[in-house]
């Protein structure tokens, strides 16, 4: 088996196409996402891995990072990912949307979180995003995504998408998530859902690519957790009734705030969502 | 090797004049190298922040050397290139809280090294450089906010 080191340990490099049939028929359905596939049982943090392996012509746009196990996984800033191991998906997509402005990369986080919806809403209708990313099935927290850009300049070189999906786990806890397969009561193959899954992505970030940006947005808003729905957040402290009316380019949440009749936007660490369930 | 054991090295290296030096064993492989003669490395930083520089005035006759040492420092600064932030957003030092600061003062960059991670809306932007040089200041606080084309870096070309 070909082998590829990173950071000094050698890893199998598995291309995916070969292992099963149905497999190989859904991965060519996509342009280039998924081409390559670098699978370690185990590892730290698949976007580590994939920042460190862009700048390798073995890797082009497209390639995938998954693990099994992910040992340091990363959430927002300081947050850990945790899932259990072999039941969920844990992977990072290189891309190189070079033709994204640095100030419309908010865009690329609403495509992929629209392609990894658009993959879950196949199976359960009530799929919604959360702002800024976040997956939710009904008010429960289902996936994540994690992108790290690198700037040269004006532009961004490649970015790597991080992307945490629970899909088969059945215990959780936390109240507050759950997974595709509880969710459903079905377990799904975790081989057979990768394919299909990256298709969507793909399918979205190709709209990105092909510079459908209205759309993106619009689809974002449609699809948008608590959009136009009065609800509780909280700022500085303090609690109060609002709905969200939209989100800026710059990917900010636009708040009407009920009792003072005033429009704010915030910046995902100013504004805290209040659960009322 | 300890991050402990490696600074003292670095310290031991520091103290010992020499300008570069090679360790090699079976499981580990140091390189650390001085740039420049000793003099230019504590000097030129010197001059940016001011309280070196006040204490050199101190040992000095009073009066006369202040508005001597503000001079030269004036156009020092004029000499160094200045990297700014490509965007909005929050500024960190390094890639997650665990981990180093990507540069320090006195690391020499290359055009395409990472200085530092500028995170807007849950996108994390490591920025490249796009000079080369030594970092001679770091003009942001970690996990503060940057606007657009704000000085993160001073650095002195090479």
């Amino acid at each position: 088996m070909k082998k590829i080191e990173v950071r000094g340990t050698l890893f199998p490099f598995i291309k995916v196409k070969n292992k099963s049939k149905k497999l190989y028929d859904s991965v060519s359905k996509t342009l280039f996402i998924g081409k390559k596939i670098l699978y370690l049982p185990t590892c730290h943090s698949t976007n580590d891995i994939a920042a460190e392996i862009v700048r390798e012509p073995l890797f082009p746009e497209g390639t995938v990072v998954i693990t099994d196990h992910q040992t340091a996984g990363r959430g927002q800033r300081g947050n850990q990912w945790v899932t259990s191991q072999g039941q969920n998906f844990t992977f990072s997509l290189l891309l190189r949307p070079s033709f994204l402005l640095i100030q419309e990369q908010f865009l690329l986080s609403q495509a992929v979180a629209l392609g990894v919806r658009a993959y879950l809403q196949q199976y359960t209708p009530e799929t919604l995003v959360k702002w800024p990313n976040d997956l939710y099935i009904d008010t429960k927290k289902v996936g994540g995504i994690l992108i790290e850009n690198a700037i040269q300049g004006t532009r961004i070189a490649h970015s790597v998408v991080g992307i945490g999906l629970n899909i088969n786990q059945q215990q959780f806890q936390s109240s507050r998530s759950t997974s595709l397969g509880r969710n459903t009561g079905k377990i799904f193959s975790l081989n057979e859902e990768l394919s299909l899954l990256l298709h969507w992505v793909e399918s979205y970030y190709l709209r990105l690519r092909a510079g459908r940006y209205q759309a993106i947005r619009e689809e974002y808003n449609q699809y948008l957790l608590g959009y136009r729905q009065e609800r509780l957040f909280r700022v500085d402290g303090n609690t109060f009734p609002g709905t969200i009316e939209g989100i800026s380019d710059a990917g900010k949440i636009q708040i009407f705030e009920a009792n003072g009749c005033t429009m704010q936007e915030y910046d995902v660490k100013e504004v805290e969502w209040v659960w009322e369930d | 090797m300890e991050t402990n054991e490696i600074q003292k090295l670095i310290d031991f290296i520091a103290q010992s004049g020499l300008d570069e030096v090679n360790i090699e064993t079976a499981d580990l492989k140091i390189k650390v190298k001085r740039y420049g003669t000793p003099v230019v490395a504590s000097a030129a930083p010197a001059q940016v922040s001011s309280a070196p520089v006040a204490s050199v005035a101190a040992a000095a006759p009073a009066a006369a050397p202040a508005p001597v040492a503000a001079a030269p420092a004036a156009s020092d600064e004029s000499k160094y290139i200045t990297i700014k932030s490509p965007m909005i957003g929050t500024f960190y030092r390094a890639s997650s809280p665990e981990a180093p600061a990507l540069v320090n003062i006195g690391d020499e960059v290359k055009p395409g090294k990472p200085v530092c991670i500028i995170e807007a809306m849950k996108l994390f932007n490591e920025i490249e450089s796009e000079v080369g040089g030594r970092i001679v200041k770091v003009l942001v606080e970690n996990a503060t906010p940057v606007e657009f084309d704000q000085p993160l870096f001073l650095v002195e070309p090479v």
